[in-house]
């Protein structure tokens, strides 16, 4: 499945955050920079390594902080990852290569959407 | 009611949602404490044990949330501490677990401002009157031990809260049921005598109408003449009887009987499923609903 269809940012549920806890969103960008990246990190060496519940626990994380942040596209891949994986963990597939969701896309969603967000810092 | 600031425990092993919820509930003047995993927050919880409310994601790795509230059930001063779940409300699952758990409270994932302003009001409401309830039994102490019987009528939400007191102080527990007693009369009164409907109710608390709407509506003629009966007897079998009847068309109680999963994020509704679980043994209300007893079991030897 491409995601290319949805933005990579919600601007205004950005700017709903920003209003919402004014100055402390650039250290709400701050830690959200840093800690997608390790998600990342932990997303494509559990893929690697085969390893689900690293996938699942950091996908599961980063899909809530990304809807929090407006970061839509990179929270919908990280939400059909877990839910993938979960369907396939309850079905007793323990091959993280039968993930239908292309986690290959991950990287580049994180950088550009990242990009973004470090623009606004 | 106490104006003490509300100690909160926040729970998360995002940091992004630690920021986000601790810079809210500091605006809402609470004192913050956070925890970055269950097993941080254990830590916590056992070195501060007058922590007013915990706010609690669901899933985290290693300790998950639910450990974390089995944990406080198992303390005597933990358990009567209010937990807001947050969870991603992906399935009736993820919230029945938290119920089995006796979570009352419970907050969707993105957090939305407005959702979450109006849980914590709705929890720091019974924390407050908990704290008040609690503080006045104190005063009442005496010989409850040799009441059999007792009858009561009352019309106002203040002669429900001053009966909740004097009337725990009959069970072996007063702390246990006090809010349960006061749960079950304002319920009487509220939606029982003066008609006020669940939906009014929800628009009500979110515009900090509710005690206003209250007041006004005691004195209208339709209501001033109605009255909550309450009856409490110490039965031959060693149970407590507590009934409790309104002049209400009555309800349909068994929709709260037990926490719905579909409205566990809204701001009330929880109240008689918190006084099944926490007070007392048993709850049933009359078919159509304006008549509730509650019984508790006492061992044959109380200390009183």
């Amino acid at each position: 499945m491409s995601y290319s269809n949805l933005p990579l940012i919600n601007e205004d549920e950005f700017n709903a955050v920003r209003s919402s806890i004014g100055e402390k969103v650039m250290l709400m960008l701050e830690y959200y920079i840093e800690d997608t990246e390790l998600y990342l990190e932990q997303i494509m060496d559990g893929y690697n390594n085969g390893d689900f519940q690293a996938i699942l626990s950091a996908a599961h994380t980063l899909k809530s902080s990304s809807r929090q942040i407006g970061a839509v596209r990179l929270g919908q891949i990280s939400s059909d990852i877990e839910e993938d994986g979960k369907a396939l963990l309850e079905k007793g597939v323990e091959d993280v290569k039968e993930l239908s969701v292309d986690i290959e896309q991950m990287p580049e969603i994180v950088s550009e959407t990242l990009s973004i967000y470090k623009a606004k810092q | 009611m106490s104006d003490d600031k509300i100690k909160t425990l926040i729970v998360d092993d995002d940091r992004t949602a630690r920021l986000f919820l601790s810079t809210k509930l500091l605006k809402m003047s609470h004192e913050v404490f956070e925890a970055e995993d269950g097993q941080k927050a254990i830590d916590v919880l056992r070195n501060h044990k007058d922590l007013d409310l915990v706010i609690l994601d669901k899933r985290m790795p290693y300790v998950s949330g639910i450990s974390v509230v089995e944990f406080m059930n198992n303390d005597e001063l933990l358990s009567k501490v209010p937990v807001i779940m947050v969870t991603g409300f992906n399935s009736d699952k993820d919230i029945k677990e938290g119920i089995d758990a006796g979570v009352f409270y419970y907050l969707a994932k993105p957090i939305n401002e407005e959702v979450l302003e109006s849980i914590v009001k709705s929890a720091e409401h019974d924390i407050r009157r908990r704290k008040t309830l609690t503080s006045e039994l104190k005063k009442h102490k005496g010989s409850f031990g040799l009441i059999r019987q007792c009858t009561f009528e009352l019309r106002t939400l203040d002669e429900a809260e001053g009966l909740a007191v004097f009337l725990s102080n009959c069970y072996p527990d007063p702390h246990k049921v006090v809010l349960g007693i006061w749960e079950l009369l304002m319920n009487a009164v509220e939606h029982g005598n003066l008609s006020i409907t669940y939906e009014e109710k929800t628009e009500l608390l979110q515009k900090n109408k509710w005690k206003e709407e209250l007041l006004r509506r005691q004195d209208l003629p339709e209501f001033s003449k109605k009255r909550v009966r309450v009856s409490f007897k110490r039965l031959d079998n060693d149970e407590l009887e507590l009934k409790i009847a309104d002049e209400g068309k009555g309800f349909n109680w068994r929709k709260y009987i037990d926490v719905d999963p579909a409205r566990a994020a809204d701001n009330h509704g929880r109240a008689i499923a918190q006084a099944k679980s926490e007070s007392f043994d048993d709850i049933t209300y009359n078919d159509i609903g304006n008549e509730v007893t509650a019984i508790t079991r006492v061992g044959e030897e109380i200390d009183w």
